[in-house]
């Protein structure tokens, strides 16, 4: 009688632990986000790139786009900025299924510019993250899309 | 036949350079129009740029980039028989690269 009260109350708290602790697998959810270009959030994958560090909003980045793109398969982007020393530029489009779309390092003494053509799910903001030493600088602009391009994002 | 166009256009102390790349860049989530059935993801993840055999420019990329990509960069005012080397891997690691040499011209 006493020994299965004692076998329950170890499977019983052993089970308890079990489902307090209970993460999905860390292994697993890194080889999801070990490819960064890959179909996922967001929020998440922003807040994964910059965390709580603060973007500071900036008119040193000139980003040139449409502001109606009649079709989301191809809409032409520019960046330029006088920013110095940059450590890497993001280009991000928030409602893309994937949205990051390019990661760029510069190596010391290259100019900032960077222009090409992404492609747009649906009308959303695009946004350019610059980090310098130790400071991220923020610019973002709207695009009306007219046709999101087949498949796009 | 390379799959890499470049031209290069002198603008004052800088050079731009203009890459076309002839790629399909699919991003894993369009479907063929017959068959319905979805065309796995085909794009560039990696385009780099060396001068003078040092690493310039390193672009990381994913399927959101429009089709035969073209893309601009400037670099500093490049000078007469500079080499210019551009290359780009896709996902299913396939290469290309384009040997460029900056002439009197430019």
């Amino acid at each position: 009688m006493s020994y299965s009260r004692r076998l329950f109350l170890k499977t019983f708290s052993q089970l308890l632990a079990l489902i307090t602790y209970w993460r999905p697998n860390p292994g697993f959810t890194q080889i999801q986000s070990a490819n960064p270009f890959s179909q996922q959030d967001f929020a998440s994958l922003f807040s994964q790139y910059f965390g709580q560090r603060l973007l500071q909003d900036t008119d040193q980045i000139q980003l040139t786009l449409p502001d109606i793109a009649e079709n989301g398969a191809e809409v032409p982007f520019s960046i330029a900025s006088s920013l110095t020393n940059i450590q890497q530029l993001t280009i991000w489009v928030e409602k893309n299924p994937s949205p990051l779309i390019a990661e760029l390092d510069l190596s010391a003494g290259i100019p900032v510019f960077f222009a090409g053509r992404l492609k747009m799910a649906t009308s959303c903001d695009v946004l350019v993250i610059i980090e310098t030493a130790g400071q991220l600088y923020k610019t973002k602009r709207w695009v009306n899309v007219m046709q999101g391009g087949c498949g796009t994002g | 036949m390379s799959s890499i166009k470049l031209r290069t256009e002198r603008q004052g102390e800088l050079t731009e350079l203009k890459i076309l790349i002839r790629h399909p860049m699919e991003n894993g989530r369009n479907r063929d129009p017959i068959s319905a059935a979805l065309i796995p993801a085909h794009h560039i993840q990696l385009l780099q740029i060396h001068h003078n055999g040092q690493l310039k420019i390193n672009c990381r990329m994913g399927g959101s980039i429009a089709k035969n990509p073209l893309f601009s960069f400037h670099l500093p005012h490049l000078t007469s028989g500079d080499r210019l080397l551009v290359t780009w891997e896709d996902n299913l690691l396939n290469r290309d690269s384009l040997d460029y040499q900056i002439d009197e011209a430019d």
